[in-house]
């Protein structure tokens, strides 16, 4: 057989033509939202009271009002000062809390720890907010009681 | 081989004239577009945007209801919880298999950590299940799935 027949040549084009279409159609539905997590760190079981460090809680209340509270008196550093937010407009007053979380942490450096306590209707988003403003002052170890 | 490249029909694509001084020179380029690096590159590429379909589609729908957190964290590997509906139509899944409000506990015993979506909406006493569930179960590291604030500001 005469070796010059065997030389042949497949067409490219049409082929590399489909793969581009391929590409950009895929390219063009992909979703480019980034999903990432919040991360909770759970207290399990009995917590150990020797390190003595200030524990928040900061309770929910159905009109849009916070209250903040040290789990322990003693390590309050103003007994005096109310930690009460008011609600503005039947809403969490997000700025309010802001500076009010960063004066907490003004007035006690060593606070860490915040523990969320949510009421029964509460809105997951404004659950997660409340968290987060908590976290984006410094608190680093942001909890979330059940009901 | 070379006999094989100039008897293509490239031959006659990959030539040019030029004009020189009045008279008419014909120079022959011959070259070959290696076009299997391509082609494979593209054809990885078409594989990879077609295994990951199924994983944005589920982004798609999830980064539509999740909640918005200012600093988001990377979400790692983690037993799924997810719930879907409102109060009426509520559905708890964990991993995609539905379950009964009573059977969550028994289905993330053995789970290290959780990873729960649900919708932005939703209220409270319908996440506390799960939160309790986990803290029954021993799981104290929780991921609350979410996404990136909006530039105008998610609340």
């Amino acid at each position: 057989m005469n070796r010059e027949k065997l030389n042949f040549e497949i067409n490219l084009v049409p082929m590399i033509d489909v793969l581009s279409a391929c590409i950009c159609f895929l390219l063009m539905t992909v979703v480019w939202t980034s999903l990432g997590s919040f991360s909770v760190q759970q207290s399990v079981g009995a917590v150990s009271e020797s390190e003595n460090l200030p524990v928040v809680t900061a309770r929910m209340q159905s009109d849009g009002s916070l209250k903040i509270n040290y789990k322990t008196e003693s390590a309050r550093p103003d007994p005096s000062a109310d930690y009460s937010l008011k609600n503005t407009e039947g809403r969490i007053n997000w700025a309010g809390l802001d500076k009010l979380v960063r004066e907490l942490r003004i007035k006690s450096p060593v606070l860490r720890t915040a523990v969320v306590l949510p009421h029964n209707f509460a809105k997951y988003q404004d659950v997660i907010s409340v968290m987060d403003i908590f976290r984006k002052n410094g608190i680093s170890d942001v909890g979330i009681s059940p009901l | 081989m070379r006999t094989g490249y100039l008897g293509s029909k490239l031959n006659h694509d990959s030539s040019f004239k030029t004009l020189n001084l009045g008279r008419v020179t014909r120079k022959t380029l011959v070259f070959s577009l290696s076009l299997t690096s391509l082609i494979d590159a593209f054809s990885i590429l078409v594989i990879f945007l077609l295994i990951q379909l199924p994983s944005f589609e589920t982004q798609k729908n999830l980064s539509e209801q999740v909640p918005s957190v200012s600093k988001l964290t990377e979400l790692e590997k983690a037993l799924r919880v997810r719930v879907s509906g409102d109060a009426s139509t509520l559905k708890y899944y964990v991993e995609d298999k539905e379950v009964l409000t009573s059977q969550i506990l028994q289905n993330i015993q053995s789970a290290k950590s959780l990873v729960i979506i649900a919708d932005r909406n939703i209220s409270f006493h319908l996440l506390s299940p799960i939160i309790q569930a986990a803290a029954n179960a021993g799981i104290e590291k929780l991921q609350l799935a979410a996404t990136p604030h909006k530039k105008s500001g998610g609340r």
